[in-house]
């Protein structure tokens, strides 16, 4: 029998989607307890799916299975409530399970239809697929009632989980043996006007199993006991960008209690991405693997020792300067006349700002659990990327994709980093000397050492303004690595490039007719990958800051100045109007002093968020500066309050946004405040959290958030999108509070204490 | 052999002295609601009470622990739990376990804070929960410490 679902899913018949879930389904293998997740189906059902996402338990309860990773943006809860709405359950009657890796779990719309959770794009993705999932297993249900009572179709209605039809009445549960035998009705998902679910803020699915400590994070896995005592291993790179191994002195470590072996592995290519040069300390305990690993003497040639943080300062800025190989992102008009013009008649702004290396850091390291036989790869691995991954692990391997089973577990934040494969593809290749699981756990050092890290950008920005207070061209010239070069040639990723590392000057929403941007990639020997908003992280901050100075020199106020040049963008201008209504911006404190106010406005994966920062910079104790601060040396900034306008679109829980951008905007000010990655001696110079001040709690404003739906009916991103205002917020408050432009990111290296 | 009471239940686990608490909860015991976070002190993902303090599992050898009482995440029944789901405070929940361990240790650490005012409670918390959290839900924490508080302030009623 074929399944006439939408999308992807056309080609899957019902057999081979039980079959994918075999092993969850049946239990035959794993897990050894049904409650993977900590929050997963509780008794196994019995019964076939009613296509790739639903199956309804005899016993009651149905099961919804999701495609993206659950790390904390509550994709889990958001698309079971899409589920739930269509088939008319409550929350409460549905558990969740994670999708296998599988073709037929690829995204329906980005990415070449990888299995990914990234790009803020699951609820963009999926929400469609999964209503009319949701409406066919609910038309199937209501078929299989009506052929049994031999009622019409029309006569049927749904709620709670029962159908009824005059005096006849069924629960799914017990519909659910005939209905997955006969064939499955397609069917519409409903009109948004009849939604009692969605819009709602049911509890998180998953939240209880984090406030109790039964979550399975990666770390966690406890592999099946009839696969053997699993092994513990923890890995060792190089720690110059781009050394090759030499050699190894593992001879001490071998003698240390607990070793099984010092392993050596060669870089190897699977997938797109690679791994490199390693040497894995393989133990009965993490514990005993990383003391050995402290005693093995590797030696590591190769490399780029001259490259440190002034090496990196100056290429940043040369990059500003040169000309030849900058290629133009985007002309309109005449930028440079009307500057030019400017200068004679008017004002010129100039500016330059940068901004350092990020790393992801998240709060679970990175681990992987492997077991590898002749027959079967099996992985458990809190990744991002189940389809690279696979690719990885086949091309590194010599194994059949299809011969690759992934659990994917909750990850301990992914932030973009475990997108990258090399941590699991690392245990395979470790797990495939044993018979044996292995499980393998960076240290946090190693994690810092081997980052793919959001890369350090510098922008040099001009504006004229007009006599009468207009903006009249904008030339912006963009330095920095290109993260595309890692995954397509050079040339090509120049081509792209351009739109990718230039977001938010690109897309510029205001409108400014004269505008000039132009993009120069920098080669640098640092890995580097895709943060949580990646470009909009930095554009947002350069552009944002860079039109308060336009306002500042054009005298208009910040919000206004904005308002008035976001006329082609409504959405955006009414957000700007939202936040600064929310904020009270322009009105003193409740004690009559003024308050330090300031704004910003970007717009990433398809959603818009305005923020507004209030700060306090308190001067050092015994200095009492004038309204312009001559420094901010020793003075001590408190961000007291923030408001967020987030405009997504067609959203799902509108708790779940409030909470995500709370979340993001924090990260986003942590990294503000005070991260940046150091390097030396062609390394990372940052090994652990205390040289790298991600943001604590003492530094948390009160948050304000309001979702708004100013768009078109379809859902924007969630999880990123609230980020990139944030620094540029601040950084204007503290402009306002001091007279003193921040250009230069962390805050921290201004002087100020933060 | 190392020999302590772990959330209420007398533990004997033959392990050197020298190893890490935190190592011996979840690769010799089992426990893996504490979590690993740095393994230097310093994000307290790995928080468990030691004779009722927060204490930092992955800087604390067991040697140190010996005859004394440990709770983890696992033996925690806390006012904080409960307002950690009414707050909806966890995002990725990585560090909520010792999130949770700190402010269980706070509170019941510092009873006159249950009917202290907002403000004194707020200072109570930004100088006392040290723990990392790069979801940085720190502003649920913070709202989800309060309620727990205001849970705890009915409970010592007389
Ligand atoms: S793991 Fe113990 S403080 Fe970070
Ligand atoms: S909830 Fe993710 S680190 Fe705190």
């Amino acid at each position: 029998m074929s399944l006439s679902s939408p999308g992807s899913l056309v080609n899957l018949s019902r057999r081979e989607a039980f079959k994918l879930g075999g092993g969850l389904v049946l239990g035959l293998a794993f897990p050894p307890s049904p409650e993977f997740l900590g929050y997963g189906p509780a008794a196994d059902a019995t019964t076939d799916w009613l296509g790739p996402y639903v199956r309804v338990d005899p016993h009651g309860g149905v099961i919804l299975r999701v495609p993206a990773s659950e790390m904390g943006q509550g994709i889990h809860t958001g698309l079971a409530m899409v589920l739930a709405e269509e088939l008319d359950l409550t929350l409460d009657q549905v558990r969740v399970e994670m999708a296998p890796n599988s073709k037929a779990y690829g995204h329906p719309s980005q990415l070449g239809s990888q299995q990914l959770t990234a790009g803020s794009g699951s609820t963009r993705g999926w929400w469609q697929p999964m209503a009319e999932a949701g409406a066919t297993a609910r038309a199937t249900l209501v078929a299989t009632a009506a052929s049994r009572w031999k009622v019409d179709v029309a006569t049927c209605k749904t709620a709670d989980g029962v159908v009824t039809s005059g005096a006849n009445r069924a629960t799914y549960g017990e519909l659910a043996v005939d209905a997955a035998a006969g064939s499955l009705t397609k069917a519409a998902p409903k009109d948004r006007s009849t939604w009692k679910l969605v819009h709602t803020e049911p509890q998180r699915l998953d939240i209880p199993s984090k406030v109790n400590g039964t979550g399975v994070f990666g770390i966690d896995v406890k592999t099946p006991p009839e696969l053997g005592t699993c092994l513990n291993a923890t890995v060792l790179h190089s720690p110059v960008f781009g050394a090759h191994l030499e050699s190894v002195d593992d001879a001490a470590a071998r003698k240390m209690p607990g070793v099984v072996d010092v392993l050596q592995f060669t870089a190897k290519k699977g997938s797109l991405q690679e791994t490199l040069d390693f040497v894995a300390v393989v133990a009965d305990t993490f514990w005993h693997a990383r003391l050995a690993a402290a005693a093995v003497v590797a030696k590591w040639e190769g490399g780029r020792p001259d490259l440190d943080d002034d090496a990196i300062a100056k290429a940043l800025a040369a990059g500003l300067g040169v000309i030849a190989k900058t290629s133009v992102v985007k002309k309109s008009g005449d930028a440079k006349g009307q500057i030019a013009a400017a200068d004679k008649t008017g004002t010129v702004v100039t500016a330059t700002y940068s901004v350092p290396y990020l790393h992801h850091a998240t709060m679970e390291p990175l681990c992987a659990t492997a077991h590898v036989t002749a027959e079967k790869v099996e992985i458990w691995a809190p990744t991002q990327s189940q389809t690279l991954t696979e690719e990885g692990i086949a091309g590194c391997l010599g194994v059949p994709r299809s011969s690759i089973r992934l659990h994917t577990t909750l990850l301990g934040g992914g932030l973009g980093r475990k997108s990258e494969v090399d941590f699991v593809v690392e245990a395979a290749r470790i797990a495939e000397h044993y018979d044996k699981p292995v499980k393998v756990t960076w240290p946090r050092e190693e994690d810092f050492k081997h980052g793919f890290y959001r890369p350090a950008f510098a922008a040099f920005m001009r504006a004229g303004v007009t006599k009468a207070g207009d903006l009249s061209g904008l030339s912006v010239r963009l330095s920095g690595p290109n993260i595309l070069t890692r995954f397509v040639p050079k040339p090509i990723a120049r081509l792209i490039g351009g739109s990718f590392v230039g977001e938010n000057f690109y897309e510029n929403p205001y409108t400014i007719r004269d505008q000039h941007v132009e993009y120069h990639e920098l080669d640098l020997p640092i890995p580097t990958g895709f943060w949580r908003s990646v470009s909009a992280s930095h554009n947002g901050y350069f552009r944002e800051c860079f039109l308060d100075e336009v306002a500042h020199a054009a005298g208009v106020d910040p919000v206004q100045f904005r308002i008035d040049h976001l006329d082609a963008s409504p959405r955006h201008k009414a957000l700007v109007q939202r936040v600064a209504a929310m904020a009270d911006w322009g009105k003193p404190a409740a004690d009559g002093s003024k308050r330090a106010l300031g704004i910003g406005i970007v717009e990433s994966f398809g959603s818009i968020v305005a923020e507004v920062a209030q700060v306090r910079v308190t001067p050092p104790a015994g200095s009492t500066p004038g309204q312009v601060w001559a420094t901010l040396e020793g003075a001590t900034l408190k961000v007291e309050k923030v408001w967020i306008a987030f405009d997504c679109g067609r959203y799902i829980h509108p708790g779940i946004i409030r909470a995500q951008a709370e979340g993001a905007m924090g990260m986003g000010l942590g990294a503000a405040l005070g991260e940046a990655m150091s390097f030396s001696g062609g390394a990372a110079a940052t090994p652990n959290f205390y040289a790298y001040p991600v943001l604590r709690m003492a530094q948390m404003p009160d948050v304000e958030v309001e979702v708004v739906e100013g768009g078109p009916d379809s859902p924007g991103g969630v999880g990123e999108p609230a980020l990139p205002p944030i620094a540029p917020a601040v950084c204007n408050a503290i402009f306002a509070a001091t007279g003193v432009r921040i250009r230069k990111l962390p805050i921290a290296s201004s002087g100020l204490i933060v | 052999m190392a020999n302590f009471t772990l959330n209420d239940t007398p533990v004997s686990v033959d392990v050197d002295g020298d190893t890490p608490l935190l190592w011996v909860l979840r690769e010799n015991l089992g426990l893996c609601g504490t979590k690993f976070g740095c393994g230097v002190g310093q994000c307290g993902a790995c928080t468990v009470h030691l004779d009722g303090r927060a204490t930092r599992a992955c800087i604390t050898a067991v040697v140190g622990v010996e005859g004394r009482d440990v709770r983890t995440i696992e033996g925690l029944k806390h006012p904080v739990q409960d307002a950690w789901i009414a707050e909806q405070v966890p995002q990725c929940g990585y560090c909520e376990s010792g999130q949770l361990m700190a402010a269980a240790a706070l509170l019941d650490g510092h009873p006159d804070l249950a009917t202290a005012d907002d403000a004194t409670l707020d200072a109570a918390i930004s100088d006392q929960m040290t723990n990392l959290c790069r979801c940085a839900s720190y502003f649920r924490i913070r709202k989800g410490i309060h309620r727990a508080a205001r849970v705890n302030a009915k409970e010592n009623l007389p």
